[in-house]
């Protein structure tokens, strides 16, 4: 950073005479120096000052999933009354009391502190996803803590939500905002996100690769070398710092082998087609509820302690539908539980998640879909095995464990929108290739029958739904930022409404600008003449009376300033005509400038090449000639 | 001639589409009808106590009636309300058992209302469904 000088570091406030405050002071000093120094280093050109940030993120963010992981746990224990070494979601003896009045409680609590919030903070909460497409990795770091807060404390009253979309909003948000201070470019502040959200699910499920995929399928939008590096090694640091931190275990562990023949791998493509209908189903679900609360007219406010409510009613029979369902996916996998039990619960979960994400609770659908596609692949297994036994197609038994991950990866990876990530998390979890093989028929199905189908994934649903132009994390941002008002020409000349050709050829001679644009005695645009036009031979016979009115083009096509260069371009190709004049307003239609379409045409294809090499973290497509 | 006096006077594009309309419009109720059947399949058999499991009919086929129920209650059709007649009755019996033999049970008064709060809950969203006035009926000229 050219320019930037280092502030005499500040000595702590307090007393000097005790050894902690001096270490303290010490360990400050330490701190703002290497801040210093990482910051006067030009990180542009650094990779190794780049890799240095992403290991930090990641050891940062790891601390902070545990210690979020620590509090709803510790919110959890004190509301619902469970043992300390326990998991809400595994169920059990809860009070029933308690099952009804935490989660209404803590929507009514958390919906006014939501709605104040909203007033303070007004526009919609940037995650990482829209950030890396829309905005080049900027992230609000207020907005990405309040969010944080409000999934732990929603969480913690046990709302059918996962508290992943929190950890990657925390992670992304905290690592925008180092690079952002850094100065770091565009194309490295978007893979410092990626690298935030990699920390959050590595630490969050103790899976490295997941995290590292996770950021690559949904917050980079692609796979590059370039990125290759940070983003593995913010999500190796976060998993090391839980693994050996603090001891955390992952979600949930496995042991057990899976037998799978040749016969499986049919069922489960068909597994992976039945998932994507539970996947579309849960998502459309979401938005059913949402516009039912807007029907009934329900305030925003209120809307959580209704959902809570609704949770609280279906927990009472299924408390396993509560908090993220961590604990409750551990028990599908470890115990046979009854057919009617798994039936219900696929059920009680998809309603309870989508009429918590529906009523407002903030949080995803990550873990959630995790836990319903667990449930489903066992409730399939159950139907599957009866149907393969009446038509006698095969003696061997299904495994219930491989249907079961097969059900979960797929319905997960159809919600989400991270194939990849889904097969890697199965692999790291159980260890086993035959599982993760398995895994990968139905992911791989269920991702393609959804975007077939549906198109999109849970969070592009969303942006699809709030009316944002983004179909994933491909970054589309500086096509928004080049518009009409920043491409356009200045220097054009100006002429009246009613000048003769003759006028305009003493005005303006051959040779001289290419194009007068006319405007009228309000000073309004009224299209422009082209100078070859006006200095046509044929119109030689009546010179004096002709007017320059009748050569006018494009007196109904104009371009606006906030027009982006793809608006610009539909405009040049709808008009058919090669310059297009730049208005302040359709009423007003003061002219401001003009644009060519060669212009238009030659940035577009600059900022394209650009983009393309960024992604790539080439500085250019080409090498030398 | 009877043939073609028969033969609509929409083009086959509208047909279909209107086709379409009617299926979405049957299918939100038949997917919501499942969910109710496997939702109360599982409550069904979440009861522990052998008394609370003494039913009428075997446990699949109550889930399956009370969802079929709901469906049909739930179908944008003037005979809908016949379906809606018929839910909250067995709903509330159902569910009844369901919370009182539930491990560990619920007291009668707070399972009684919540088995009402359900019995409401699905009778309401049933007419919520049938009735929706954004939505023409189905056989309507709309």
């Amino acid at each position: 950073m050219v320019g930037r000088t280092l502030a005499p570091p500040e000595m702590p406030h307090a007393p000097r005479s005790t050894l902690g405050a001096r270490l303290w002071g010490a360990v400050g000093c330490v701190l703002r120096d290497a801040y210093g120094r990482l910051s006067q280093r030009n990180l542009r050109e650094d990779e190794i000052g780049l890799l240095a940030i992403s290991a930090f993120v990641g050891v940062v963010v790891g601390i902070g999933v545990v210690a979020i992981q620590w509090i709803v746990q510790l919110l959890h224990e004190l509301t619902f009354a469970i043992p300390a070494d326990r998991r809400l979601s595994v169920g059990g003896a809860l009070d029933w009391w308690r099952v009804l009045a935490v989660p209404a409680l803590g929507g009514l609590i958390v919906g006014i502190a939501a709605t104040l919030i909203r007033r303070w903070r007004e526009r919609e909460t940037v995650d990482a996803i829209e950030a890396n497409a829309l905005y080049g990795g900027k992230m609000s770091q207020i907005d990405s803590v309040n969010l944080t807060l409000l999934t732990v404390m929603f969480t913690g009253f046990g709302a059918s939500v996962g508290m992943e979309a929190g950890f990657t909003q925390l992670g992304a948000g905290f690592a925008s905002r180092l690079g952002q201070s850094l100065g770091v470019r565009r194309g490295d502040l978007r893979t410092l996100v990626g690298c935030g959200a990699a920390a959050a699910i590595a630490a969050a499920f103790n899976a490295p690769l997941a995290g590292a995929f996770y950021a690559f399928e949904l917050v980079l939008g692609s796979y590059t070398s370039a990125a290759l590096a940070p983003v593995a090694l913010a999500a190796l640091f976060a998993t090391l710092v839980v693994r050996e931190g603090f001891g955390a275990e992952s979600i949930f562990e496995l042991d057990a082998t899976v037998r799978i023949t040749g016969f499986d791998y049919v069922l489960f493509a068909a597994l992976g087609v039945a998932a994507a209908g539970v996947a579309i189903a849960t998502m459309t679900g979401v938005t059913w509820i949402e516009q039912l609360f807007r029907r009934l007219r329900v305030p925003v406010w209120l809307r959580p302690c209704l959902g809570g409510i609704a949770v609280g009613l279906i927990a009472v029979i299924f408390p396993q539908v509560l908090g993220s369902g961590h604990g409750a996916i551990q028990l599908t996998l470890e115990q046979v539980l009854p057919p009617g039990m798994l039936f219900g619960m696929v059920a009680a979960k998809g309603l309870a998640s989508a009429i918590s994400v529906g009523s407002g609770f903030r949080g995803g659908l990550f873990s959630s879909s995790l836990l319903l596609g667990s449930l489903f692949g066992g409730a399939a297994v159950v139907l599957l095995q009866s149907m393969v036994s009446a038509l006698g197609l095969t003696g061997v038994p299904l495994d219930p464990t491989a249907y079961m991950l097969v059900g979960t990866s797929s319905v997960a990876a159809a919600v989400v929108g991270a194939p990849v990530t889904m097969i890697l998390l199965v692999l790291e979890l159980t260890g086993s290739l035959p599982a993760a093989l398995s895994v990968m028929v139905g992911a791989i199905i269920a991702s393609v029958v959804t975007r077939l189908t549906f198109g999109y994934s849970f969070a592009t649903w969303r942006f699809h739904l709030r009316g944002v132009p983004i179909r994933g994390a491909y970054d589309v941002g500086w096509v928004r930022e080049l518009t009409a008002g920043a491409l356009m020409r200045r220097d054009f000349h100006t002429t009246v409404l009613g000048m003769t050709v003759a006028e305009f050829r003493a005005k303006y001679r051959l040779g001289g600008p290419k194009r007068v644009f006319v405007i009228d005695a309000e000073q309004r645009y009224r299209g422009f003449v082209l100078s070859a036009d006006a200095h046509n031979p044929d119109l030689e016979d009546a010179l004096g009376e002709r007017l320059i009115d009748d050569l006018r083009q494009g007196v109904d096509a104009f371009l606006l300033p906030h027009q982006n260069i793809r608006e610009a371009l539909d405009s040049f190709s709808n008009a058919k005509i090669e310059t297009l004049a730049v208005l302040s307003d359709q009423i007003e239609r003061r002219m401001l400038g003009f644009l060519t379409e060669a212009y238009a045409l030659r940035r577009y294809s600059q900022e394209l090449e650009r983009a393309r090499a960024e992604e790539l973290g080439e500085r250019t497509l080409f090498g030398p000639a | 001639m009877r043939r073609s006096a028969a033969r609509s006077h929409y083009s086959t594009q509208v047909m279909a589409q209107g086709r379409r309309r009617r299926l979405k419009r049957v299918l939100l109720p038949l997917l919501l009808g499942i969910i109710v059947a496997a939702y109360t399949y599982g409550a069904l058999d979440a009861r522990t106590t052998a008394e609370d499991r003494n039913d009428i009919l075997p446990q699949g086929v109550e889930a399956v009636l009370l969802g079929t129920v709901f469906t049909v209650a739930s179908l944008p059709v003037g005979w809908s309300i016949l379906g809606r007649t018929l839910i909250p009755i067995p709903t509330l019996l159902l569910y009844l058992s369901v919370f009182l033999g539930k491990n560990p049970p619920l007291p009668f008064l707070a399972a009684f209302v919540l088995a009402l709060v359900y019995a409401g809950a699905l009778t309401t969203l049933s007419a919520y469904l049938g009735d929706r006035p954004d939505r023409p009926r189905l056989g309507s000229r709309q």
